[in-house]
């Protein structure tokens, strides 16, 4: 079976654990998963992505129009994973916001979440948007953002069980654990909760 | 929890990156030192070593050189050892590395070069394996975290085979990459070291020493050719058309073939140098067209060309030569498939997307790259501007070079100050350049503290002997911090003896020396009014360390007051517009500051023209940390 995400964010928001524990988690179960970040100069505010696998292939980089799932931390840096994205594949959003210099300036150079969903439905696909940073801020930490969209894309997906998936962010995370778990559980209600299965 | 990098457990299956397997590909081999610079993206190695419990010595150097002489002269004791640099660094000990490769190597000594095919980072997009051909020394070049494993244990024992160094070279996106990888057997080698004492091997001095080595030297990559041609393997399948292929280009293309069911003879080429002669004749004997597939410059299709040349009824050959194959940036799996469609003369149909790329790809948000919210280089760089307009100067007439790392970032707007960028430490001898050109004075160099101490030493020493009146800025953030916080030998909490800026500089009798912190804008200002009228070459050290390694933990809430702020539309020139502090937001006409990511740094407390954002201390009192 293969299974490709691409996940997008940027600097800071936890891109790299989110593909580490979904990697692991695909691992303990027995999956062959792998993942590239992309990263760049991502530490000042720029942009992350990251190709995540599971399948028999070792090939870093997904192919255009291949990935089952899309998702960002960030709001628009989901348009850079739209080429990823296959014909009946499912984008997930965060409704995060964070803007950079020349947008804050003029305001019309950041899409509205309107802009970005008749984007997708000109292509036939309905986004959601997820309150992650509400949800991450009610959690405890705005730093579970992550866990908040990993906790959506398990429930969209399926791709792990949500058991390895709660293990393995225990045993990766130190710090802080059980608000992550607790992330990664509110992110999953709110896709299961409305059936956007 | 024990780390997976050192535990002995062969036939484990773990999750690895790139790095990660080159880090534990050292501890299976049983190499008793890692040394070398920090640059993405090969910094993790050593930050792995220095982190686990295990018998290797792993350590940064001042620079990629000196990193490789240490390392020469523990492989000339007899033990093994791995140096890690970015392909500009290998530029850097290029010197060293040419005379090391001729003399040859006692125990295994290999390189470990990371390219940045595409410029993920930003530097000269450079193919480090034309070095391999330069110095006669073999490169390998895996495909796989596992073979960055595997490959790194192998190297150390084709080194010590043939006598001489190893390069092992990966790229961005491949030292990146996370994979399944089945760990091997952890051995520890009980090596003492012995010096032979032989000056043929060891000295340059006489021509008839340097041809010998000159012959030694191809003779090991010759001999490599034969024990390491296992590593290249050649798929036979009587297609008319082939595919030889290397590295990454061999990933992808194995990704479409087996995506579009093609069966294609093929060779997989993990030799960048000597490349595998008889398995690329054979390919070419047996096709007709053959494509030859590799990220930046055509070096093994060129080999191809050559064997190709000897042949007969040799077929065609596709490449980069033709322009089928970019040189520029690195492949995808999309690239190769249209160059296989145009070497096999039929399409082979793309992965239906949505037909929104254009629209989504118009609608993209660009990041310009800014100082982190709380950067003192920030605040360095306001106030040296600042200092500028106080004196009567006009910013934008003053050549200020600027250096490598987070300090360039000088060069984006709001501040557009700092102008030139070419390698670690130049920017003191290229403004020493722009002043003897007659360039209107002061010339000002900027540079970081990690740069400084890498390259910026000996130029600062010439301004200083040939009399120039030069303004130098140090920015001093206390860490290595664009690769990720690698201490220097001015790093406070470091791991060496520190040894600060201001004496090295007093050492070689600049004029004078002074170091400030840039949080205090007013000194700030004053000093750089100082330096910017001074005579001779005075160094204006600005010392506050990386806020995102040492988050500045103050007892203060900075806040604006909306019955005060003229709003965004009614401000003459916002704090947004002259800071671009990610921490300061923009909601419709009113401006805030968001809390979790403001430094309380007091910049903003400091610019805003209507005095609308003040700083007022916490109720609970943190303790401050920092210099």
């Amino acid at each position: 079976m293969e299974f490709n995400v691409v996940a997008a964010g940027i600097g800071g928001q936890g891109i790299v654990l989110f593909s580490d524990i979904l990697a692991k988690a695909m691992l303990a179960e027995g999956q062959n998963p792998s993942f590239y970040v992309h990263s760049g100069l991502a530490q000042l505010g720029g942009s992350v992505s990251s190709h995540i696998r599971a399948g028999d292939r070792i090939c870093p980089k997904i192919t255009h129009g291949c990935a089952d799932v899309i998702l960002s931390l960030e709001c628009a840096e989901i348009l850079r994973a739209v080429p990823y994205l296959k014909k009946d594949g499912k984008v997930l959003i965060s409704q995060a916001t964070r803007m950079p210099y020349h947008s804050t300036l003029s305001p019309d150079r950041y899409p509205t979440i309107d802009t970005i969903t008749e984007l997708f439905r000109e292509g036939g696909v309905e986004p959601v948007f997820i309150p992650a940073d509400t949800i991450a801020r009610e959690v405890g930490h705005i730093q579970t953002l992550n866990m908040v969209m990993l906790g959506a894309l398990v429930a969209v997906s399926n791709i792990v069980d949500t058991e390895s998936a709660v293990r393995t962010i225990r045993e990766t995370i130190q710090r802080g654990a059980d608000i992550n778990v607790e992330g990664f559980w509110k992110g999953y209600e709110f896709i299961s909760g409305k059936d956007y299965n | 929890m024990k780390s997976f990098i050192t535990i002995d457990s062969p036939g484990a299956d773990v999750l690895f990156s790139g790095n990660e397997s080159i880090a534990r590909g050292c501890v299976e081999a049983g190499v008793s030192l890692v040394t070398g610079y920090p640059g993405t993206p090969t910094t993790p190695v050593i930050e792995i070593l220095k982190s686990v419990d295990s018998p290797i010595q792993a350590r940064w150097a001042i620079n990629e050189k000196v990193a490789f002489d240490i390392a020469t002269g523990n492989s000339w004791a007899g033990l093994r050892t791995l140096v890690t640099m970015k392909m500009s660094g290998l530029n850097v000990a290029s010197d060293s590395i040419l005379s090391v490769a001729a003399s040859g190597t006692v125990g295994g000594l290999v390189i470990y070069v990371g390219d940045d095919p595409n410029v993920y980072y930003g530097m000269v997009e450079q193919d480090s394996r034309y070095y391999a051909l330069l110095s006669s020394a073999p490169m390998l070049v895996p495909a796989n975290p596992q073979e960055l494993l595997d490959f790194t244990r192998y190297a150390f024992e084709l080194s010590e085979e043939i006598g001489g160094p190893v390069f092992l070279r990966s790229t961005t996106v491949l030292s990146n990459t996370y994979s399944k990888v089945t760990l091997g057997e952890v051995r520890r080698l009980r090596q003492k070291a012995h010096f032979d004492f032989n000056i043929d091997k060891y000295t340059k001095a006489g021509s008839i020493r340097c041809r010998k080595q000159h012959q030694e030297a191809l003779d090991r990559v010759k001999k490599t050719a034969t024990v390491a041609d296992h590593l290249n393997i050649l798929t036979e399948k009587g297609t008319k058309v082939g595919v030889i292929a290397s590295s990454l280009a061999w990933d992808y293309l194995m990704e479409v073939l087996e995506k579009h069911d093609l069966d294609l003879t093929r060779l997989k080429v993990s030799t960048a140098h000597p490349i595998p002669g008889d398995k690329i004749r054979k390919t070419l004997e047996s096709t007709e067209r053959v494509l030859v597939l590799e990220e930046l410059e055509p070096i093994i299709e060129n080999g191809v060309r050559v064997q190709a040349s000897m042949m007969e009824n040799p077929p065609f050959v596709f490449g980069k030569e033709d322009g089928l194959v970019p040189r520029v940036g690195d492949l995808s799996p999309d690239q190769v498939r249209e160059a296989l469609s145009y070497v096999l003369g039929e399409k082979i149909e793309a992965c239906p997307g949505l037909d929104i790329n254009e629209k989504a790809e118009s609608l993209k948000v660009e990041r310009l790259l800014t100082f982190c919210s709380g950067c003192p280089h920030r605040n360095s760089y306001y106030a040296m501007i600042k200092a500028m307009k106080e004196l009567g100067m006009d910013p934008s007439e003053i050549v200020v070079t600027g250096d490598i790392g987070c300090t360039v970032l000088g060069i984006n707007e709001p501040f557009s100050i700092c102008w030139t960028e070419v390698s670690m430490g130049s920017s003191i001898g290229l403004a020493e350049g722009f002043i003897e050109a007659g360039m209107k004075k002061p010339v000002v160099a900027t540079l970081g503290d990690g740069t400084f101490y890498h390259s910026g030493i000996s130029p600062m020493i010439n301004a200083v002997a040939t009399g120039q009146d030069m303004p130098v800025v140090i920015l001093d953030n206390n860490w290595a911090a664009m690769t990720g916080y690698q201490s220097n030998f001015g790093t406070l909490g470091g791991d060496t003896v520190r040894i600060p800026i201001e004496k090295i500089s007093r050492g070689f009798g600049v004029n004078s020396v002074k170091v400030v912190n840039p949080y205090k804008l007013k000194k700030s200002i004053r000093a750089y009014k100082k330096l910017l009228t001074a005579r001779g070459v005075n160094v204006l050290i600005l010392r506050g360390p990386c806020v995102a390694r040492q988050p500045r933990t103050w007892d203060l809430a900075v806040r604006v007051n909306p019955k005060k702020c003229q709003g965004f539309e009614g401000c003459e020139r916002t704090c947004i517009e002259a800071l671009a502090c990610p921490a300061i937001i923009r909601d419709g006409d009113d401006v805030r500051i968001n809390q979790e990511d403001c430094q309380s740094c007091g910049l903003c407390v400091n610019y805003c023209p209507s005095a609308a954002i003040r700083s007022s201390p916490l109720k609970i009192r943190r303790k401050r940390i920092g210099i």
